[in-house]
């Protein structure tokens, strides 16, 4: 018995020294401008989503912007210098958070007409609508829908929706306002279009990276809409976009576009179809970067928009009458 | 420091001795409250490592079975820990927390008078999640494991003046099992989708290594005896190109008691000689 015990606790012992090496050494880089800079281009190296679509070489831009890095750098200098390395992706979704400043890259609504004006908007809603979670909404006139929803952050409860559905089913359609809206929660996104669905709807797929290399991804996974038990809407419906809808709004125009009895009405989305991941570098700074690629149901990327099934601009002739084109537009299709 | 205090847990586990016989089935019980420092690294959530406190409870029942003349032990462990750390430059905080459940049998040698090693098997399960407070589609990592491993305890009698103290140490290490990783970038928001395939992993020391030591010493003081404890917990995965590793190291205090439970006629006269 003994000699028999000693010997397997023996073995054990042996088996876990040989294996002992696979400890986890933890990879640190120096808090200074160039560990800060590489564990920066590491952590996008391994992690971002889009080198491959976008045609980004990031070791060449590792070289570029190496060169440019030395110790006695400010760090509102190392900022801006790892701030210009990060716009290099082109990406809404990519920021670096400091005490001081947030870097980001605003080009994909910056570049572009607004087409949205919200003191329209506050013209339109007048005094007398309603509130329900983050949604604005009202019957105008001539017995259209209309309704603003200007955070996907905000709040969206089942109840709130049943309320609005309820008291907008009785105009001859329906419209439903994102402009401006910067994205927020794709669970208020799928409980929105839920209630635009009467079948399970494909609205498509999403990756994630399975490993550090540039092109190491998952097999798609197909992303559907199933039709809420509550109350749905029925009727026309017409989304209005601009290229300020961004991220998971973009992600519910993409939605809302397979859904029956819906037009989406406006300017091209600002895309943003990357799931943000979140990670750090040494000094603490916060980097928020694309992780997990979004497609349409077609799987075609979607990260740099999606285009209107009907093209309208805000016209100035019409925002000095006091008027918004792309709702008045909206408001003619719904009463046909 | 972490190889080392590993290391000689693990020397433990190859110490086995000559039986002897004891004759009361003793039962063991203590229940400690800890405070301590923690690291974590869990490169799902940063690249940085955080460090903090922790606290614990821990319970713990050993208790002589009849099995093989009474050289059977069975145990219970129990270990509830929850830590707050931040990371170095203090911008960022996680909260973790880990619940543990292991039952053991073990072989009772006693090699001299005053000192007993049991060595045996684990049957458990660790429960916990690593939570960081700044992030947005991963602001959390959940941890499961089922595991099968390894346990070794000593105790040791001495009387100091007239104190007697009973220390005891007890290294357990689980060698395989089942456990819970996402994929590399995968987001929890996929896995709700119903994206679940390859999320429980077969488990070993290729990509799983734990080690929990405990070290105490039972001071018997009038008719209460108190248990001051050193517990280090070491747990690390790898798995999927992500790492995680929680170190704990927890001061800990509480009550222990020694007793024996006695059902039915027969066991009832089968113990008189411990009444009489």
């Amino acid at each position: 018995m003994y000699s028999n015990s000693r010997t397997f606790s023996a073995g054990i012992f042996i088996l876990l020294f040989l294996l002992f090496p696979a400890c986890v050494e933890i990879e640190e880089y120096p808090n200074n401008p160039r560990g800060n800079f590489e564990a920066l281009w590491k952590i996008l190296d391994e992690r971002y989503c889009f080198f491959q679509y976008k045609e980004v070489d990031w070791e060449k831009i590792h070289s570029e912007y190496a060169k440019r890095i030395n110790d006695n750098m400010a760090n509102e200098s190392l900022f801006k210098l790892l701030d210009e390395m990060l716009q290099e992706l082109k990406d809404g979704h990519v920021n670096l958070y400091t005490p001081f400043d947030v870097g980001r890259y605003w080009k994909w609504y910056e570049d572009y007409p607004k087409n949205f004006n919200s003191d329209l908007i506050d013209k339109y809603l007048n005094r007398d609508y309603s509130i329900a979670g983050g949604v604005r909404y009202k019957i105008l006139d001539d017995n259209v829908g209309y309704l603003y929803y200007g955070d996907f952050s905000s709040g969206l409860g089942e109840s709130s929706l049943d309320y609005i559905i309820d008291k907008l089913a009785i105009c001859s359609g329906l419209i439903i306002d994102v402009r401006d809206n910067g994205g927020g929660l794709l669970s208020n996104v799928d409980k929105f279009v839920a209630r635009f669905v009467n079948e399970k709807t494909l609205v498509g797929y999403i990756q994630h990276k399975t490993g550090k290399g540039h092109d190491d991804f998952s097999k798609p996974f197909p992303r559907y809409t199933e039709p809420s038990t509550r109350l749905r809407y029925q009727k026309p419906v017409i989304v209005l976009t601009n290229r300020s809808c961004f991220s998971a709004t973009n992600d519910f125009v993409n939605a809302m576009r397979y859904c029956p009895n819906v037009t989406i009405l406006g300017d091209k989305t600002g895309g943003g179809s990357g799931l943000p991941f979140n990670s750090e570098i040494p000094n603490g700074w916060m980097v928020r970067f694309s992780a997990c690629p979004v497609f349409d149901a077609d799987m075609q990327h979607i990260e740099f928009g999606i285009e209107p099934t009907i093209q309208v601009d805000l016209l100035d002739a019409d925002v000095r009458e006091g008027k918004d084109t792309l709702i008045e537009t909206a408001r003619n299709l719904l009463k046909r | 420091m972490k190889h080392t205090q590993l290391c000689i847990g693990l020397l433990f586990l190859t110490f086995s001795c000559y039986a002897q016989e004891s004759p009361v089935p003793l039962t063991y019980q203590s229940t400690l409250l800890g405070y301590g420092m923690n690291s974590v690294y869990d490169s799902y959530l940063s690249q940085l490592e955080y460090t903090g406190e922790n606290v614990g409870l821990y319970y713990e029942q050993t208790k002589m079975t009849g099995l093989m003349g009474g050289r059977i032990a069975e145990q219970h462990l129990f270990t509830g820990n929850y830590a707050w750390s931040k990371n170095k430059p203090e911008t960022a905080s996680y909260y973790t927390g880990i619940f543990e459940y292991d039952y053991g049998m073990h072989y009772r040698f006693n090699p001299t008078e005053k000192l007993q090693v049991f060595t045996g098997a684990q049957v458990g399960g660790l429960l916990g999640f690593v939570y960081n407070t700044r992030n947005g589609n991963n602001p959390a990592t959940g941890k499961f494991h089922l595991n099968l491993g390894l346990s070794v305890i000593a105790t040791y009698k001495l009387k100091i003046k007239s104190q007697a103290l009973l220390f005891r140490y007890q290294v357990e290490a689980p060698l395989v099992g089942a456990m819970y990783a996402p994929q590399f970038g995968q987001s929890y928001y996929e896995i709700g989708l119903g994206d679940n395939e390859d999320l429980i992993h077969f488990a070993s020391l290729h990509n799983y290594l734990s080690v929990r030591n405990r070290l105490s010493v039972d001071i018997p003081l009038n008719r209460v005896t108190f248990r001051l404890a050193y517990i280090h917990s070491f747990y690390e995965t790898r798995i999927n190109d992500l790492d995680t590793q929680i170190n704990r190291n927890t001061f800990c205090i509480g009550i222990s008691r020694n007793f024996f439970t006695v059902s039915g006629k027969q066991n009832h006269n089968h113990y008189r000689h411990v009444f009489e």
